[in-house]
């Protein structure tokens, strides 16, 4: 504006004064067109332009497991009277059997026997990968007894898997608390976790008609689930 | 002479055309891979200019994301240019039953100054918000996207 104030007046006085009105009206035009120009350069602009933002969301747990949850060889007698019955216990960190104490399951042991007598004791690995660093998750193991059967007739004697525990393997190591069948723990840097699970398999709890076993494999399958 | 006329008007309707400014995307605004373990109530996730990022309540980071890295050139040096954005800007993803991503706050410089160069760069971080509906509590797994308006005042 202020470039437009000077060199206006001059070209307006400029043509008054003079005979060839070509010339005259070529230096206005020019004159007015540079002012236009030098009004355009400062006239406030705005553009606005789109950009994108994105965000991926993966809410699923990448959870795999090896292994199985093995108790070997055992010898084993059941009760035929409800709540007695003989347990060996698996802990999530060591291998060796372990005689289970009395519970609410098994009160006492009456006639029942079990006895690891050899075979490969195992422990099923949970591995978690590709979760948030540092994050809080929820285990849920079984919180009822879990039937281990083989195919050996109505009445016969079958065995239970209770009391479920896990361990996480992983760093920092611990024990994972479990309580009425759930529990937490936290991923790693990495946002992974390696985890194990044992349990404790016991007789009969029930009344069995035939408290013998055969030489069988008793077998079942439980769930483990991880949630955030 | 008579050529002499056409010929100014051209030049003065070239120069006086208006200038426009260029904005390149260096690097595109990601708020990273996350997880939205629950949407009964609003969670956030904010990637900040200088890199650092943070969630809130629900929403949980597996791979943080980063700032947007944009340059703006096409103008005279040392033009001053104020920079805005319009909030709040949302997601319109049509995965089935979804529920949506909203952009409600941003963290760009207010101006930025061209310089002799006639470019400047700047950076744009931004929280994310979940919907926080009880009603509609699923976010698929998938990329989702959305669109800001940049402001652009000089």
């Amino acid at each position: 504006m202020l470039v437009l104030g000077v060199l206006l007046p001059k070209q307006l006085n400029f043509s008054i004064g003079s005979a060839h009105m070509k010339q005259r009206n070529q230096k206005l035009v020019t004159g007015l067109s540079a002012a236009m120009l030098l009004m355009g350069t400062n006239m406030a602009m705005a553009e606005t332009v789109t950009v994108p933002a994105t965000v991926t969301v993966n809410n699923a747990i990448d959870f795999t497991f090896t292994g199985t949850l093995d108790f070997g060889e055992v010898r084993g007698t059941a009760d035929s009277t409800a709540a007695e019955c003989s347990g060996l216990v698996l802990s999530p960190i060591s291998l060796v059997l372990t005689a289970a104490p009395t519970s609410a399951t098994c009160s006492s042991a009456g006639t029942s026997v079990i006895q690891a007598v050899g075979g490969t004791v195992a422990r099923p690995v949970f591995t978690i990968a590709g979760v948030a660093p540092f994050t809080t998750l929820n285990l849920t193991v079984p919180n009822t007894a879990v039937n281990l059967t083989a195919a050996t007739g109505p009445g016969t004697a079958q065995f239970q898997l209770i009391n479920f525990t896990a361990q996480k393997t992983s760093a920092p190591a611990s024990a994972i608390t479990i309580t009425s069948g759930a529990g937490t723990f936290q991923t790693d840097t990495a946002g992974g976790a390696v985890f194990t699970v044992g349990a404790t398999l016991i007789t009969d709890p029930g009344t069995p008609t035939v408290i013998t076993y055969q030489d069988l494999a008793y077998a079942g399958s439980f769930d483990v689930s991880v949630t955030y | 002479m008579i050529l002499k006329r056409p010929s100014l008007a051209l030049c003065l309707f070239s120069l006086s055309a208006p200038l426009a400014a260029d904005l390149n995307i260096d690097t595109p605004l990601s708020f990273g891979e996350i997880v939205v373990r629950s949407n009964t109530s609003a969670s956030t996730v904010t990637v900040y200019r200088n890199g650092a990022f943070q969630s809130t309540n629900h929403v949980l980071i597996i791979k943080p994301g980063n700032p947007g890295v944009f340059t703006i050139n096409g103008l005279p040096p040392y033009t001053t240019i104020n920079l805005s954005v319009d909030l709040p800007a949302s997601s319109s993803m049509n995965f089935p039953q979804t529920a949506q991503f909203t952009i409600t706050a941003v963290d760009i410089p207010s101006t930025v100054n061209l310089g002799a160069t006639g470019s400047t760069q700047f950076k744009m971080g931004a929280t994310l918000t979940t919907s926080g509906n009880p009603a509609n509590q699923y976010y698929s797994g998938a990329e989702y996207l959305i669109f800001l308006n940049l402001n652009l005042d000089y």
